[in-house]
């Protein structure tokens, strides 16, 4: 199956690939996993006082869809407010990236990674996170 | 075969050749057309079943599937935040290796995840006895990726081998 030109930039030069300070209070980090392929898949964002992502890292151990999923996404939360960030679908992933449908999964699961970011940067700062 | 976790491996092939004999094309070449079409039927069923029974993974997923459970239906947070974080650092782990290009390593780390993915195993078959379906699925969708990462760190250890 060919990738789409999208997918191998990001795969061949990923943005934003390491890691943040996980104790950080203003650090949420996203852990997610794909059993059927056996991804792995982290996902952290910085959130400032006013709740704007600063800065976002991703590592992914997965394959080329899984790694651009991930790698668009930290470059679309930049900037971006927590509230907005989480409006995010993986639909505008898998379009953006030109996904076949045997790998929208790997958009769900940055999907997925993001809400789980923002949840746990949430609950370290002691708010009301949105129930699933 | 009894409908149990474990399978005797040696009772395994030989029931294969059993039935594979049994229904093997080549003995229908004479018979009418139906005839033909059920061997091979069940030759691709014999197949199937083997190939199911052989792997521990399709057997744990075959006998969920069998209480209904799709093996294959998940969400995050059924995984354990813990098993993740412990996946992510088994593959950095992995990718250091490599590129140290530690063998002793390699075979340390090998070692350690298959003690970890018999483990996971041994608890599969015992939560599926006990009629705990939801936890057995759980150590299923752990064991997808201990068995990922086992072949992972089989395919570093043959590309430094042939390096």
């Amino acid at each position: 199956m060919a990738y789409s030109d999208k997918v191998l930039d990001h795969y061949e030069n990923p943005r934003n690939v390491g890691r943040l300070d996980e104790d950080d209070e203003n650090v949420g980090t996203g852990m997610v996993g794909a059993p059927a392929c056996g991804d792995v898949m982290r996902l952290q964002i910085k959130v400032n006082k006013d709740g704007v992502i600063e800065d976002a890292k991703f590592k992914t151990y997965g394959c080329g869809s899984a790694i651009a999923s991930s790698s668009l996404l930290t470059e679309w939360v930049k900037g971006r407010t927590i509230e907005d960030a989480a409006r995010i679908r993986n639909t505008e992933i898998a379009e953006e990236l030109g996904l076949p449908p045997v790998k929208i999964h790997c958009s769900v699961l940055a999907e997925d990674a993001i809400k789980a970011a923002i949840s746990d940067v949430k609950k370290k700062r002691g708010e009301a996170v949105d129930a699933e | 075969m009894p409908r149990t976790f474990q399978v005797d491996a040696a009772e395994l092939e030989s029931r294969y050749k059993q039935l594979q004999a049994a229904w093997h094309p080549d003995r229908f070449t004479v018979a009418d057309d139906s005839k033909r079409l059920q061997a091979l039927q069940k030759t691709s069923l014999v197949n199937d079943a083997y190939v199911t029974l052989k792997s521990p993974l399709k057997r744990a997923a075959h006998l969920l599937a069998l209480q209904g459970v799709d093996a294959e239906e998940h969400n995050q947070a059924h995984f354990g935040a813990d098993f993740l974080y412990r996946q992510m650092i088994l593959r950095e782990q992995l990718e250091a290796l490599g590129e140290q290009e530690d063998m002793a390593g390699l075979d340390a780390m090998k070692a350690e995840v298959s003690s970890e993915t018999n483990a996971a195993l041994e608890e599969f078959e015992a939560l599926y006895g006990q009629g705990q379906f939801s936890e057995a699925k759980q150590r299923y969708n752990r064991l997808q990726f201990l068995f990922k990462l086992l072949d992972e760190i089989d395919a570093v250890e043959e590309n430094l081998l042939d390096y």
